[in-house]
């Protein structure tokens, strides 16, 4: 199985603090991996490392086997690569949902038009068309997180790195999210503090502890 | 030309007519137009405006001791600007300002970081809205004494701290999305009757206030 995304050595140090050490990861084609780890464990330090908006102090990311030596580098994987915050608000670029969803399209210079008939598409299979023209920011956090997701999987990426994407959710939102997650056929990496919902998700579990990585569960 | 254009520059217009000329009774004429069409808010405007004036009010009370007659015309002068603004903007949720900018071909950079600030303003004041129903719930009670203060003082600190966090986690978001500074707004909004009507009551006082300045 070829690997997307390899993690070697990867080492993260924050104010004299040794965040994260000796970190190495393959992620493959279409594999889901989950991570978890107590609250400032360092998971969304990790996520923002492998998504390329954040450089690590040591080690290195490969991403589909090219090696990432500066963060500059990621930019043209940008496309490939969908990285869902912690905070889901600092996600929206937009103000209405539909803004929101066709905004990365946009910027890379597709047309309106198209842009739009793509959206359509993605809001109805997310079963979310009915927000179209609402505020982002006056949804529930469910819903915000479902619209985040379509804005990402708009661009077909073939990674997804997803930082907490059921945190601050009802349970039946959070079957919504595992639903829509368990749908998607791609490589995904997905950082989140309770272990029974990931399980649900990846059959790979990590868990971040004392700043290395371990696994936990292999089935 | 769009709903959003045509308000800004209605606003605009007034506001400017507001402030530079004598102080006129026909100032009154655009801000009823206003009023009328958003009467089911009329309460909730007024609220508003009366928050603000505590503001006012403490500028007003330090021109008042200098000269009366004119802190009473920067009360009324103040109070018809910002009536006529909360209330035109007053169910104004998409960010209408920074659309208004945009059709009107300001450079998209200002669009977006008009678009940013509104937002963040925006995030911080829910912010500030759920800290205060927590203190509530946690039985604090806002008086004179020093612990409220603190308590006031402590929370606009995270605020201030969690507003710089706020942007830097979202600026690593505009590297992850591909934006460069622009934002890109649909434009269904189709121009109405009422923002014509109150463009030609502004245009009307305007017309009366240089005729007269000229007669
Ligand atoms: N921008 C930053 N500057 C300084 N410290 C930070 C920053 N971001 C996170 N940290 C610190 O790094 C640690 C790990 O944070 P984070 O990666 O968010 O952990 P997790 O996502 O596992 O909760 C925390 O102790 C946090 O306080
Ligand atoms: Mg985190």
């Amino acid at each position: 199985m070829s690997c997307w995304v390899n993690l070697r050595d990867i080492a993260y140090e924050n104010d004299k603090v040794q965040l994260l050490k000796n970190i190495t990861l393959d992620l493959g084609h279409k594999e889901k991996i989950a991570i978890i780890g107590s609250n400032g464990s360092g998971k969304s330090t990790l996520l923002k490392i492998i998504a390329g908006l954040v450089a690590p102090t040591s080690g290195y990311v490969e991403i589909f086997h090219d090696k990432m030596n500066t963060l500059k580098a990621f930019k043209k994987y940008r496309n490939a690569i969908a990285y869902l915050p912690q905070d889901v608000t600092n996600h929206f670029l937009c103000p209405t949902v539909i803004e929101d969803v066709i905004f990365s399209l946009r910027a890379r210079g597709e047309a309106q038009e198209e842009a739009l008939q793509k959206a359509d598409r993605i809001l109805k299979e997310l079963h979310i068309e009915h927000l179209k023209q609402r505020i982002v920011f006056d949804l529930s956090g469910g819903e915000q997180k479902i619209v985040a997701l379509a804005g990402l999987l708009i661009l077909q990426p073939k990674i997804l790195l997803l930082d907490e994407p059921t945190n601050a959710l009802d349970e039946e939102s959070q079957q919504k999210i595992v639903e829509i997650l368990n749908a998607i056929d791609k490589s995904m990496i997905i950082v989140s503090h309770h272990k029974s919902f990931i399980e649900q998700l990846a059959p790979t579990v990590y868990r971040l502890h004392n700043g290395e990585l371990c696994s936990i569960v292999k089935k | 030309m769009n709903r959003e254009s045509l308000r800004l520059i209605n606003a605009f217009l007034y506001s400017f007519v507001v402030s530079f000329s004598p102080i006129e009774t026909l100032f009154i004429l655009p801000l009823l137009i206003v009023l009328l069409h958003e009467k089911e808010f009329v309460w909730g405007i007024f609220k508003k405006l009366i928050v603000l004036n505590f503001f006012i009010i403490v500028l007003v009370v330090f021109v008042l001791f200098q000269d009366p007659l004119q802190a009473i015309e920067l009360f009324m002068r103040s109070n018809l600007i910002l009536l006529f603004n909360i209330a035109l903007f007053y169910q104004s949720k998409g960010y209408d300002i920074a659309r208004g900018l945009d059709r009107l071909g300001f450079a998209p950079k200002i669009v977006s970081v008009t678009y940013f600030a509104l937002s963040l303003i925006d995030a911080l004041m829910r912010d500030f809205k759920e800290t205060q129903k927590s203190l509530k719930a946690r039985g604090f009670r806002a008086n004179t004494s020093l612990f409220s203060y603190q308590t006031y003082g402590n929370i606009f600190g995270m605020i201030f701290i969690k507003a710089i966090k706020k942007s830097h986690d979202r600026e690593l978001t505009m590297q992850a999305r591909g934006f460069k500074d622009r934002i890109f707004f649909l434009t269904s909004n189709q121009l109405e009757p009422f923002e014509k009507i109150l463009l030609l009551s502004i245009v009307g006082v305007l017309g009366k206030v240089i005729y007269e300045l000229l007669g």
